[in-house]
């Protein structure tokens, strides 16, 4: 989505002004809103840093790609559900003009992002799931401000942890543990023919589609 | 100075292990002499006091295993004698070296079998390694243990090396051991990589390997022993050790576990036989000399 439309407009927190992917936009802002978590903590009790060698946890979206140092831990790690049009509106449309065809389409997104929690302890991972789970009530309004998110849902689930040897087999100590946080969340997306070149390349499609 | 011998650990009863030893033929007025029953769980201690000092009797009754079930919990036993009334004290403990406890004593046949494959690793096929044994008892530890849900409450503990124990392991034995190559593994995890390694472990009869030991090698790659270890014995007296191993990530506390040497001990270690870098051929070499001479006087 171009970043001119006067709906979808750029929050100027994000500082990424040129992602139209508003789902990696919400993604981005759920990491950056963990990575402020942990950064403010003192050294010693999972501070973060940007610093790969110097962090006391990892951070990450899924499938790091050349992560370095390997195997450390704890390691939080969110990746993104399914998204899907939740068809709010009638035809997705809302009217603008009666006598001219331009019309805006908006609807919700429905979507949700795991944020999995792995340390070396079970109880460990459990504890900084928990720490999540407790915070995210009281950083709603920020990540939805930062992400662009529409809404946030209450239900928030928490699983158990992992059995031993789950995630990687071998050790006699559990040296593996994972809890993960599945958070819904809803994010509205408008797609306007007033949004900068977007009525040529509407026109651009249906010719090479042949229609008019 | 009296001496102890004939040690032995023996019971027929879960609640109690009985002590003996005897003293050897001597002189000396044997009520001059307490003797103090020491007891831990790793053969080179720290002991720690059973008994009050006693004396003329060389019999104890251990009743503080009561409720000790685990097969692999080993507990070991040493006698020290005071000669009373001196002064500085004089004291000795017996067994010189380590202690004894309730285990089959290798038979002729069984000691020269371990000897051979003890030397094999030493001289052949294995390295130089530590064993650090895990501690299984003692003292909680207070940092990251949580007395009520039985379990620790996070990772990389200074106070007990995630062992869960003050201390979290014992003291280092050296010993020779074959660890075989592993594959390389690296699993792409949703969160990231996981490089993972996973072998075997082949020893010889001492130290008697446990789950959860970490070995150390002379590249300082670290290794803990899994699940299951298989034990050859004779008579009951183990003769040689397998066991799987899992390498620890370099994240892991485990690699603060210290290893003191000196730093010459560091510079001038060699973890296969010094002879095995030399060419046979060059007879006159200095080094294979050396060597050469290492291989009679243990070096």
């Amino acid at each position: 989505m171009p970043a001119t439309s006067n709906i979808n407009r750029v929050s100027p927190e994000t500082g990424a002004p040129l992602i139209v992917d508003r789902l990696l936009m919400a993604n981005r802002a759920w990491l950056t809103w963990l990575q402020g978590l942990f950064k403010s903590r003192p050294i010693g009790n999972y501070k973060w840093d940007r610093n790969v060698t110097e962090t006391e946890i990892i951070i990450t979206d899924q499938n790091p790609s050349g992560s370095e140092p390997s195997n450390k831990r704890p390691i939080i790690a969110t990746s993104r559900g399914a998204a899907t049009w939740a068809s709010t509106s009638m035809n997705q449309t809302i009217p603008v003009n009666i006598a001219t065809t331009n019309r805006i389409i908006s609807d919700i997104i429905g979507c949700s992002v795991t944020i999995s929690v792995i340390a070396r302890e079970g109880l460990e991972a459990q504890g900084l799931a928990y720490e999540l789970f407790r915070m995210i009530p009281v950083f709603k309004t920020s990540i939805m401000k930062l992400g662009r998110i529409h809404a946030i849902g209450n239900n928030i689930t928490l699983t158990p942890e992992t059995q031993h040897g789950q995630i990687v087999q071998g050790s006699s100590v559990p040296e593996w543990k994972m809890v993960q946080l599945m958070i819904p969340f809803y994010i509205q997306d408008v797609i306007s023919v007033e949004d900068e070149d977007f009525y040529t390349l509407i026109r651009a499609v249906n010719l090479h589609m042949g229609l008019s | 100075m009296l001496r102890i011998s004939e040690m032995r650990v023996r019971s027929f009863d879960l609640g109690y292990l009985d002590i003996y030893w005897e003293v050897d033929p001597c002189f000396e007025d044997i009520g001059d002499y307490e003797f103090v029953v020491e007891r831990s769980d790793n053969e080179f201690g720290p002991y720690m006091d059973l008994t009050v000092p006693v004396v003329n009797r060389f019999h104890v009754k251990d009743v503080t295993v009561k409720g000790q079930h685990s097969y692999y919990h080993k507990l070991y036993y040493r006698v020290r004698t005071i000669k009373r009334g001196s002064d500085p004290v004089e004291s000795t403990v017996f067994p010189d070296v380590g202690g004894i406890r309730l285990a089959a004593k290798p038979d002729l046949m069984a000691l020269e079998m371990a000897r051979l494959n003890n030397l094999k690793l030493k001289e052949f096929m294995g390295r130089k390694v530590w064993v650090f044994p895990k501690k299984t008892a003692g003292q909680r530890c207070g940092a990251c243990f949580d007395e009520v849900s039985q379990r620790r409450l996070r990772s990389s503990c200074g106070v007990c090396f995630d062992a869960g124990w003050v201390g979290g392991y014992h003291a280092p034995v050296e010993t020779y051991a074959m660890i075989v190559t592993p594959n390389e593994t690296t699993i792409h995890a949703n969160f990231g990589d996981i490089q993972t390694e996973d072998t075997t472990l082949l020893l010889g009869n001492y130290p008697e390997i446990k789950e959860g030991d970490v070995i150390v090698e002379a590249e300082n790659i670290r290794w803990r022993v899994a699940s299951t270890i298989s034990k050859v014995s004779k008579a009951r007296a183990v003769i040689r050790q397998q066991a799987p191993i899992h390498r620890i990530p370099k994240s892991d506390i485990e690699y603060s576990l210290p290893l003191k040497m000196s730093d010459d001990e560091i510079r001038d270690l060699v973890a296969s036989p010094e002879r095995n870098y030399t060419n046979p051929q060059t007879i006159e070499e200095t080094s294979l000399a050396k060597a050469l001479n290492g291989t009679f006087t243990g070096n």
